[in-house]
């Protein structure tokens, strides 16, 4: 849920930018099939809900993981003039990239989790489990394929909700705190409206 | 039951309804596109 403080950091950006005129911005902005979206996390919902445990004990939670994919491609193929869009985009393709090329789930090494569980050693992390209530397995960096990708970034504490994160998680955040500054098409919209009046 | 309708029609305008439809819609994108791995295993 870390990266949706990527929402909070853009609104705030936003509304320090351009104060009262930010939430007409925001307003203005226009999403199409929208509703893709919370369609595809509906469907990621039963891997975020799956405690640790072996790859196996959640091959359908993994395929809808997967399928969600499809959707969320979808939306960003049918918002593609969105320059945000096309960030937010990239950014779901190398996830997806990397997550396709380690058998269906996001690569993040015991160390790395050693890093964001404070208190925690090596041995608690067993590569090839699934690490609980998240889309990650853990796998040693030399068993990872494209790690580059994987999540590899770390917000350590005292961060209050110490994370990893991939440069396509990256990627997404900056997409969308762009996205709410107000897409060109809604800034254009709203040049249109402020000659009319 | 009053109260609670004098602040819908005050607070939930066509605007304020846009943006938190926007804010909800960016949200669900942050978490489903994003695979972040956080503390005592939390992703999204």
């Amino acid at each position: 849920m870390i990266l949706a403080l990527a929402v909070v950091v853009g609104l705030i950006a936003s509304l320090i930018r351009y104060r009262g005129g930010a939430l007409d911005r925001i307003a203005a902005i226009s999403l199409r099939w929208a509703w893709l979206v919370p369609l595809a996390l509906a469907l990621q919902w039963p891997l975020l809900r799956a405690p640790a445990g072996l790859r196996q004990q959640i091959g359908v939670q993994q395929v809808l993981f997967l399928a969600s994919h499809l959707l969320l491609l979808a939306f960003v193929g049918l918002n593609w003039r969105s320059t945000a869009v096309k960030i937010i985009g990239l950014g779901v393709l190398c996830n997806l990239i990397v997550i396709l090329a380690n058998g269906g789930l996001m690569p993040i090494t015991p160390e790395t989790l050693v890093q964001i569980n404070q208190g925690s050693s090596l041995a608690q992390w067993p590569a090839g489990a699934h690490y609980g209530y998240s889309k990650d397995i853990i796998l040693a960096q030399q068993n990872t394929v494209l790690w580059l990708l994987s999540d590899i970034l770390v917000l350590p504490a005292p961060f209050p909700w110490p994370a990893a994160f991939s440069s396509g998680d990256l990627i997404i955040a900056i997409g969308i705190i762009i996205l709410l500054q107000g897409s060109p098409t809604s800034l254009r919209l709203l040049t249109v409206e402020s000659r009319q009046v | 039951m009053k109260a609670l309708k004098d602040m819908w029609t005050r607070y939930a305008t066509p605007t304020n309804v846009k943006i938190a439809y926007i804010l909800f819609i960016l949200a669900s994108l942050a978490v489903a596109g994003g695979a972040p791995g956080a503390t005592g295993g939390c992703g999204g």
